[in-house]
């Protein structure tokens, strides 16, 4: 068709993918259930619901910790809700506000920081050495804990020298400016690092021929505004982040904080496994959760020997028997993309708007931002930049499809008839079995409105002058229902297919029951699209035979069953002499035995090497071979003066990441030709609403308060809040709705909803929710419309004669918040934020701590069409539409909510 | 031979496949009737409700609603499965308040919207028959062959006692929160290694 949209990540870990381990040089890997049932003595679930989340290594995860217990192991549930996975698994459950992992982890090193460093700087002989820092090893392995002087490392023997280059292969490593490491923030106006000598090992000593203190200045991090700052993280720069700090702000007690950090810095406690969760990481600031929890493993040496390190699930692990089928499909005349920017999956919509943004306004589309970056405009007045999504210009190519570059070295944009350059944005979107284009993107209203104000384009699909979206699904999801066009696909058991089971093999699925209408499988569906495609181009079906490998009309089970017929005449293979048949019946591959194994704890070399020098004099260099990313994450398209300018890699762990800073300020850069042009800044501005940084180098806690201020606009006075009767709110994934397609499901729906008044599982809407059945078929020539999605419910009661069956999502409120709100258990109620409102019914308990509402996640945005208010339940709704901070990707776990109505 | 159902509480993770792949194996339509049910209980000096049991009719050796039904709708096979005729049910509702699990159903026009034609009433009680048609072919109740944390297991009564030593039969000191109408003995074809360990909030801080 000419090529599509690239796009980084996705909704589900946009910000785990995005930070990875390469800014910080984390190496502990993931453990799988014969390590924890042996090896590992903790776990520590950083909120993980994996049990529930991922099915196939549930039994894996609870028979591995069955037998860590046998032996004496501990599981440690951190998070606002004791989620099944906790309730399972856990020991102790820290009851932590949501958003303040951050904020945990800066309490449990200001703990081991003054464990180990008494107020003059000297190192404390009065506590167990197991119970500090390892300071030799910080100083030989860690970049940026304490501040450090420019020098230049030669990462092949460890040399350090300074002021200039050596000329033997070293790098020059940033300075980390006095007053600036992760140390001194955490320090705030704690002197005692000012005093601390730098001594001890080879860094040390170099170090203090440059700086004799560890840290140069107590922190140095200051706000344009000075006290007057409206920002809580600012006013935080100074106070030291110490244990009863992080409690005010986590809810946890003072001592479990310092418990935690005993735990993980004994060596004794060791191996650990760290789980992290989908939530921590997609939250506003969920880049900054994961940074801080891999500071905590680099600093407490979690890492290096079998068992120490940080995953999601654990299982067991299998492989294919040999001897199985193989089909591979060979497609090697399918056109390949040519080059267009990558950008973030959460800026679809914003580059839908900066293509229609005349037509949006003409037609009285009034939404807080058009497009979103355009923040002077906003509701909030600070936005974090645009993601990708400015870049979406018609590009000027050669004809192997490569983009022309200007004499500046920026890609070369196309100008319009009119002179000016010609923006590309999304003009078409195929929307192929998802439902992210309303449901699952952030505040569904605002999408609604922008959708609504589009010209429809259902009689020229293809004119680029108007926007349109095609929906392919088998359900009728809200996507699919702001859609020019409905096309019905078949079901997985109506189509043949070959999947992929996590911790399994392939598996080769035919028919089980042919589709009904017009339904088609998404092979067949392809298929035909490029046909007529290739009609409307006048190249007749060649489009469509380049996707089927060039044969025409090719099916999958064309494929397999030539390799099969192989396979039944090859006396080594597993189906030597079956019949087709025989392979249809039953078409699993056996597994290789996946029993027991126990496995001893060894070290990797590296560690092993550091463990060694460690224990000698340490006056002689140690290579610790750590590679951290200088040029990474999309959007990595730069000027080469840029990429010449990078931070570079120390070679230890960074803890401070330049480099993440300068991924920021330039991504996206050599696609900025237009705004270069125009004398206006590329990259992406640094700056918050006062000027200063929106990211720093370090995993410094953003208090949640200031985000909902800027959220919800406060913070340029559009808006005043009353943050001590709000709660705050996250979106758990229940075992209930898994994936977003399963809130239509009826055996599932009446697990997570209720009758008004009713009890657990009193909700019984089947049959009369997103029933698009034959009572509403629309015959030709006439029109119909679909008000909502649940018939049951009208003014936020349920219709006469549905008492019994009108139903709503559930959320999650704490026993003695209910009992204050005098809110009953099964009651409906409104919660809802300057974003957006849903009803919901109250599940009162004690499993989620004070403060907090959990809307569990995937129910499906149906307003009712004269309040507005989404009886659906949507948690999405009452998401400000705002990327998260430093990558641009999701924050869809961060809400405050208030109780509107009850 | 006496076939029993064997609940592993420290394995079940509340997921309800167990109830869910019931409805769907035995068509009983979404609403309210469930055969199996899983719930939460806070019990035995945990500090919140962290106990799960999943639990349908525990085919009791002396079953209570058999005992109490006047129309013998309730049969006791010899293989020690309940199961209710429900062409012979006229709707008295005795075994709903005799038996002491509430594992009787009564759906409502919505959940059964068809009544069939050999039963005398519109919605005949119904309840766990064990899968018997599954059982008879030699597989497992579906609940149990879709337990994904391995949680529940079927079999003889005496094999499963002596595959799983620490369980104990069902019993109302162990587990109060079983017994939902009433605490008479009923020999209950269920066997439970008890969850002993509670959590503890914040470190016990």
């Amino acid at each position: 068709m000419g090529g599509y949209a690239k796009y980084t990540h996705d909704y589900s870990f946009h910000q785990k993918s995005f930070f990875g381990t390469g800014y910080t040089g984390y190496n502990g890997g993931s453990a799988d259930a014969n390590t924890v049932a042996s090896a590992v003595n903790n776990i520590v679930l950083w909120g993980s619901n994996a049990l529930s989340t991922v099915n196939s290594s549930a039994y894996s995860e609870i028979r591995s910790v069955e037998m860590m217990k046998q032996r004496g192991g501990k599981v440690w549930f951190i998070g606002p809700e004791f989620v099944d996975t906790g309730v399972t698994l856990a020991d102790t459950w820290y009851q932590m506000r949501p958003y303040t992992d951050t904020a945990l982890i800066l309490g449990m090193l200001h703990h081991m920081i003054t464990n180990t460093f008494d107020i003059d700087g000297n190192i404390r002989n009065d506590v167990d050495k197991k119970l500090q820092l390892d300071v030799n090893y910080i100083d030989t392995m860690v970049y940026g804990f304490f501040d450090s002087p420019e020098y230049y490392v030669n990462k092949e023997t460890g040399a350090i020298t300074f002021d200039k280059d050596p000329l033997d292969g070293s790098v020059k490593v940033n300075a980390v400016p006095e007053g600036e490491s992760l140390s001194a923030y955490i320090m705030g106006n704690d002197d005692r690092l000012t005093k601390a000598d730098y001594t001890g090992n080879y860094v040390a000593n170099q170090f203090a021929t440059k700086q004799a203190k560890r840290n140069g200045s107590i922190c140095s991090y200051t706000a344009a505004a000075g006290d007057a700052t409206k920002y809580q993280t600012k006013k935080d720069f100074l106070i030291p982040k110490t244990p009863k700090w992080a409690s005010a702000i986590t809810g946890i007690p003072e001592q479990a904080i310092k418990d935690l950090a005993e735990l993980y810095f004994n060596p004794d406690n060791h191996p650990i496994y760290s789980e992290w969760c989908g939530a921590q990481q997609k939250q506003a600031n969920g880049v900054i959760n994961m940074f801080a929890l891999q500071a905590l493993l680099i600093l407490s040496k979690t890492w290096g020997q079998t068992g120490d390190g940080l995953g999601r699930a654990f299982g067991g692990s299998r492989g294919s028997a040999n001897g199985t089928l193989r089909v591979s499909i060979s497609r090697p005349d399918v056109p390949s993309n040519p080059t267009t920017p990558v950008i973030s999956c959460t800026q679809w919509h914003n580059a839908i708007k900066f293509a229609f943004k005349d037509q949006l306004a003409a037609n009285g589309y009034n939404a807080k931002y058009i497009p979103d970056w355009d923040y002077a405009n906003s509701e909030s007045g600070v936005y974090y930049e645009d993601g990708g999504a400015k870049a979406l210009y018609t590009w000027d190519r050669e004809a192997d499809g490569k983009i022309k570059t200007t004499a500046d070295g920026y890609y070369q944009w196309k100008n319009g008839e009119d002179g000016k350059p010609l923006i590309a944005g999304f003009r078409f979107i195929l929307n192929s079995g998802g439902n992210i284009p309303m449901n699952q993107h952030m505040d569904p209203n605002d999408a609604r409105e922008m959708f609504e104000a589009l010209d429809l384009g259902s009689t020229e699909p293809d004119n680029p002058d108007t926007f349109c979206m095609v929906s392919f699904d088998n359900f009728l999801s809200p996507s699919p229902r702001w859609s020019d066009y409905v096309l019905p696909a078949a079901t997985t058991w109506e189509q043949e297919d070959i999947i992929s089971i996590s911790l399994g093999n392939s598996l080769y699925i035919p028919v089980v029951s042919n589709a009904p209408g017009q339904a088609k499988s998404q092979w067949n569906f392809t298929n035909d699209f490029l046909k007529a495609v290739g009609n409307a181009k006048g190249v007749g079906d060649e489009l469509a035979t380049k996707f089927t490998g060039g044969v025409p009309n090719q099916q999958i089970e064309d494929l397999v069953k030539e390799a099969f017929g192989k396979a039944s005449v090859d006396s080594s293979s597993l189906y030597y002499g079956k019949k087709w048949e025989d392979f249809i019946n039953n078409p699993y591959a056996p597994k290789t035995a996946s029993e027991y194994a126990p496995v001893s704890v060894t070290k990797t070399t590296l560690r092993n090497n550091l463990d060694t020098y460690l224990a000698g004099d340490m006056s002689t260099a140690f290579v610790p071979t750590i590679e951290t990313n200088e040029k990474a994450g999309y959007g990595a398209q730069w000027l080469q003066s840029t990429i010449d300018a990078c931070p570079k890699s120390s070679g230890r762990f960074h803890v401070y990441s330049d480099s993440l800073v300068y991924c920021y300020e330039h991504r996206f850069e050599q696609w900025h030709g237009v705004l270069a042009s125009q004398g206006l800044p590329t990259g992406q501005a640094n700056k918050d609403f006062e000027g200063d940084p929106l990211v720093y180098p370090i995993p410094l806690y953003y208090a949640y308060e200031d985000y909902f201020n800027e959220a919800y606009g406060v913070m340029n006075g559009k808006n005043t809040l009353d943050m001590s009767k709000g709660y705050l709110l996250t979106t758990t994934h229940d075992r209930y709705r898994a994936h977003s397609s399963q809130s239509e499901n009826a055996y599932l729906r009446e697990l997570t909803h209720r009758i008004k008044g009713g009890g657990l599982y009193s909700g019984n809407d089947w049959n009369e929710y997103g029933n698009i059945g034959a009572a509403q078929e629309v015959k030709t020539g006439e029109t119909a419309s679909l008000t909502r999605l649940n018939q049951t419910i009208a003014n936020g009661q349920p219709m006469a004669g549905k008492e019994n069956v009108s139903s709503w999502s559930e959320v999650w409120m704490n026993d003695q918040d209910a009992a204050e709100e005098v809110i009953a258990d099964g009651q409906l109620i409104t919660i809802g934020n300057p974003v957006g409102d849903v009803r919901v019914i109250a599940r009162v308990t004690d499993r989620v701590v004070r403060g907090f509402i959990g809307l569990h996640q995937g129910c499906w945005y149906d307003p009712d069409p004269v309040d507005g208010v989404d009886d659906g339940g949507c948690a999405n709704t009452l998401m400000a539409q705002r990327p998260s901070r430093v990558d641009h990707g999701n924050g869809q776990q961060s809400a405050m909510v208030w109780i509107k109505n009850k | 031979m006496r076939y029993a159902f064997y609940f592993d509480q420290t394995r079940c993770m509340s997921c309800n496949s167990c109830s869910v792949s019931c409805k769907d194996w035995n068509q009983v339509n979404p609403g309210p009737v469930r055969w199996r049910k899983v719930n939460t209980y806070k019990a035995d000096g945990g500090p919140i409700a962290m106990f799960n049991l999943a639990m349908s009719c525990n085919h009791c050796e002396e079953p209570a609603c058999k005992a109490a039904c006047s129309q013998n709708a309730i049969i006791k096979k010899d293989n020690g499965i309940v199961y209710v005729d429900r062409s012979k049910c006229i709707g008295l509702q005795l075994c709903i308040t005799a038996c002491p699990f509430a594992a009787p159903h009564i759906a409502d026009d919505k959940q059964e919207p068809e009544q069939k034609a050999s039963w005398t009433i519109a919605h005949p009680m119904q309840k766990c028959d064990m899968c018997m048609s599954r059982v008879e072919k030699g597989e497992k109740p579906v609940c149990v062959a879709s337990c994904v944390g391995h949680a529940l297991d079927f079999g003889d009564f005496e094999t499963l006692k002596s595959k799983y030593r620490d369980a104990v039969q069902l019993n109302s000191s162990d587990f109060p929160y079983a017994y939902a109408n009433n605490t008479t003995e009923t020999g209950p074809s269920m066997l439970i290694k008890k969850r002993t360990r509670t959590v503890t909030l914040n470190n016990g801080n």
